[in-house]
């Protein structure tokens, strides 16, 4: 029996959209959910700002990069990517059930998660090595999974349905039924019960219960506000760039005056899958989009317009918050 | 010498100061009014502190203070005496200092008129003999460091001319000429609001005057009045936005200058590509906010006076934008 602790520090001095990193290796995981979901702030700010919860997102991935540098060398990386306006982020993870190996080693879910947790499923689409970080990238590599529990939770209440008892609630409460989202590294081996890694064998049990925190993570969905994160960029600066250059004279875009109607509304564009119904919607096609559409889309009723290229980015962080909960 | 209050951001710059920051004074007819504000702040938070002494004294003094404090003498000095003296001393100094803004207007200074329209500013710079000699429309351009006389009238409602960096309020009143003086010390851009109530989109009536170093704008102003307009710049739209302005029917209400476009309904546009703003000093001008401004500026400014148009195509907004653009 372990407690495992799940230390996530504040990286970047950005105040409004800050990356934390959180590291742990295989053993001493938690369902990802819960570990956003009882996120306890160092900082007063954090503690009271139970926004945190809903906003909190956990990307399971080896070797991802947040904020630029690169979390390696363990079993299993957690990128807690809050939006928060503080700085320290604490996270505590009790572990109380299970103790597994230690393996020096990605450890993927892919296969098992079929099987074991009922209605998730996670594509075995690999990543290119070169894009594995590009964090714009990212979407296209990810299938994402309502999360309603663990695998073994999952199985119950599939056995549960299939028996015609009612659903029951969420058991992290309403509130812990965050949506997230996960991915395996290309790298990553399938570690299905009885599979023999690196030397030693787990038994089906041991590597049941060392995959199920995984697999947590694994099955989760993305919150439409979480697809493009953008870590570099500052959402207020650009809306203070649209604002500047008067991209409300043709769109309706909260928090943007005025509210034109030439253009669509971008209520809710972080939802769309494609720009001007043409383009992918990813990070850095929107931020050459947003400055000059004509040379994307030929012909289109956008205009180029005045933005650097660095406010740019700020712009599609921006429209990137617009469309979530 | 006074605290300025400066309300400025990239926002701001970007409408020309717009919406335009108060006692921040920027010329000799707005530094008296800022200091007169801050002496009327100084003294009635003076007579607040005094009363709320009074009213302590009266609730928790002793007996012999209150009994003093209720005597007839403290109602004499208190009551009477002090706000007689500290009102009409305001008074006469407010006067004195204020004079200089409405001091008899001169034959030789410069002079323009300016008409508050329902919701937009129109401009009339007058020659010698107090005739137009150039129109245009929401943005005022005036040389740095010397006077300029300003006509106020109104076309339909009351409306109020007010510079607060340049000048205090004053109002445009149907069928009466209003006088007033407006400088700036400094080239710069200085956002203008209209201060009296006249209808829907009154808060979104705004204008902008830009101070130009005095050879500057005396050879903007012999660009503007010389008739020869610009030649425009070769664009493959341009011949399309320019036939499109007579069919499209813009010509019935906008004038630009050179060309058949006579309209007077709407603001002049014979310079709208040097503006600084658009839809009366509300939106930055640039090609985006034309065509976003042409296609349905009810969107925008409900209530305005111009038709949206959305019978025209992508192409067609943006042949007019290029054409609009290249009016300077
Ligand atoms: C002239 C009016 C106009 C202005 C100004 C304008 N846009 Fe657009 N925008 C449009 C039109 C029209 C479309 C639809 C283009 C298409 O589908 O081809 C559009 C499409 C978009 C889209 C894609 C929307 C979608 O549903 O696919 C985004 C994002 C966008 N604009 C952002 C901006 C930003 C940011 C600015 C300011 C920097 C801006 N726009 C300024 C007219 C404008
Ligand atoms: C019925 C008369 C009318 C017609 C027709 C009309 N406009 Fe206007 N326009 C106005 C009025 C009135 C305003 C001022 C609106 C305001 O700011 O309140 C205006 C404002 C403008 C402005 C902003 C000017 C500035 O200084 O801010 C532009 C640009 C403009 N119109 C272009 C056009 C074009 C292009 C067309 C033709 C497609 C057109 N207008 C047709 C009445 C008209
Ligand atoms: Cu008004």
């Amino acid at each position: 029996m372990v407690g495992g602790r799940l230390r996530a520090q504040s990286g970047i001095g950005r105040p409004d959209a800050f990356a934390a990193k959180a590291v742990a290796n295989c053993a001493r995981l938690q369902p990802a959910c819960r570990i956003a979901g009882n996120p306890q702030g160092r900082s007063r700010a954090l503690r009271h700002r139970t926004r945190l919860k809903r906003h909190g997102r956990v990307v399971c991935r080896d070797g991802l990069t947040i904020g630029g540098r690169q979390l390696a060398g363990y079993v299993l990386h957690l990128g807690v990517l809050a939006q928060a306006r503080c700085i320290a982020l604490h996270l505590t993870i009790e572990v109380p059930k299970f103790q597994a190996r230690e393996t020096r080693r990605p450890c993927a879910v892919a296969e098992s998660v079929e099987t074991m947790a009922g209605e998730a499923r996670i594509d075995r689409t690999g990543v290119a090595a070169a894009q594995r970080d590009d964090l714009s990238r990212r979407p296209e590599a990810i299938v994402r999974h309502r999360f309603h529990g663990t695998a073994r939770y999952q199985r119950r209440r599939k056995d549960e349905r299939r028996d015609g008892a009612p659903p029951p609630s969420s058991r992290f409460g309403g509130h812990d039924r965050g949506t997230y989202r996960g991915t395996h590294g290309s790298d990553c081996t399938a570690l299905a019960p009885g599979v023999r890694e690196k030397g030693f064998i787990l038994s089906p049990w041991r590597s049941f219960a060392a995959l199920l925190p995984m697999l947590s993570i694994a099955a989760c969905e993305a919150p439409p506000v979480d697809r493009h994160p953008m870590p570099q960029a500052d959402p207020e600066r650009g809306r203070l760039a649209m604002n500047r250059t008067g991209c409300g004279s043709c769109h309706r875009i909260p928090g943007v005056w005025p509210e034109g109607s030439v253009g669509p509304s971008l209520e809710a564009f972080a939802q769309q899958t494609l720009i001007a119904g043409r383009l992918p919607n990813r990070a850095d096609v929107l931020a050459e989009f947003v400055r000059d559409a004509p040379r994307y889309v030929p012909g289109t009723g956008m205009p180029a317009m005045p933005l650097t290229e660095e406010e740019a980015r700020d712009v599609a962080a921006y429209l990137y918050t617009l469309g979530g909960r | 010498m006074w605290p300025r209050i400066s309300t400025r951001s990239a926002v701001g710059d970007a409408l020309g100061g717009w919406p335009p920051p108060v006692l921040d004074p920027a010329g000799p007819y707005a530094d008296p009014l800022a200091m007169l504000s801050w002496v009327l702040f100084a003294i009635a938070a003076l007579v607040l502190l005094v009363v709320v002494a009074a009213l302590w004294v009266a609730l928790f003094g002793s007996a012999r203070r209150k009994g003093r404090l209720g005597g007839t003498r403290a109602i004499w000095i208190g009551g009477v005496a002090f706000p007689a003296v500290v009102l009409s001393a305001l008074l006469v100094w407010g006067l004195s200092l204020t004079g200089s803004l409405t001091a008899p207007i001169r034959g030789d200074e410069m002079r323009v008129k300016v008409t508050g329209e329902m919701w937009w500013w129109r401009i009339a710079y007058l020659g010698r003999d107090g005739q137009a000699v150039l129109h245009d429309a929401n943005e005022l351009h005036i040389p740095v460091g010397q006077p300029v006389v300003l006509e106020l009238e109104s076309a339909d409602v009351i409306h109020s001319f007010w510079v607060p960096r340049l000048s205090g309020k004053l109002d445009m009143i149907p069928g009466r000429t209003n006088m007033m003086r407006i400088q700036a010390d400094e080239p710069g851009v200085f956002g203008g609001q209209c201060a009296e109530y006249c209808g829907g989109p009154h808060a979104l009536m705004g204008f902008v005057v830009v101070a130009h170093e005095p050879e500057d704008f005396a050879r903007l102003m012999a660009a503007r009045t010389a008739g020869a307009r610009p030649p425009l710049p070769a664009h493959p739209d341009l011949a399309r936005g320019a036939q499109l302005f007579q069919t499209a029917g813009c010509a019935a209400c906008h004038r630009i200058a050179g060309t058949g476009a006579n309209g007077i309904a709407g603001p002049d546009l014979s310079f709208l590509g040097t503006r600084q703003t658009l839809g009366a000093g509300i939106l930055p001008n640039n090609r985006g906010t034309l065509m976003g401004w042409i296609g349905n500026s009810q969107a925008i400014k409900p209530g305005n006076r111009m038709p949206p148009y959305s019978m025209l195509s992508s192409d067609d907004l943006r042949a007019l934008a290029v054409y609009l653009e290249a009016q300077r």
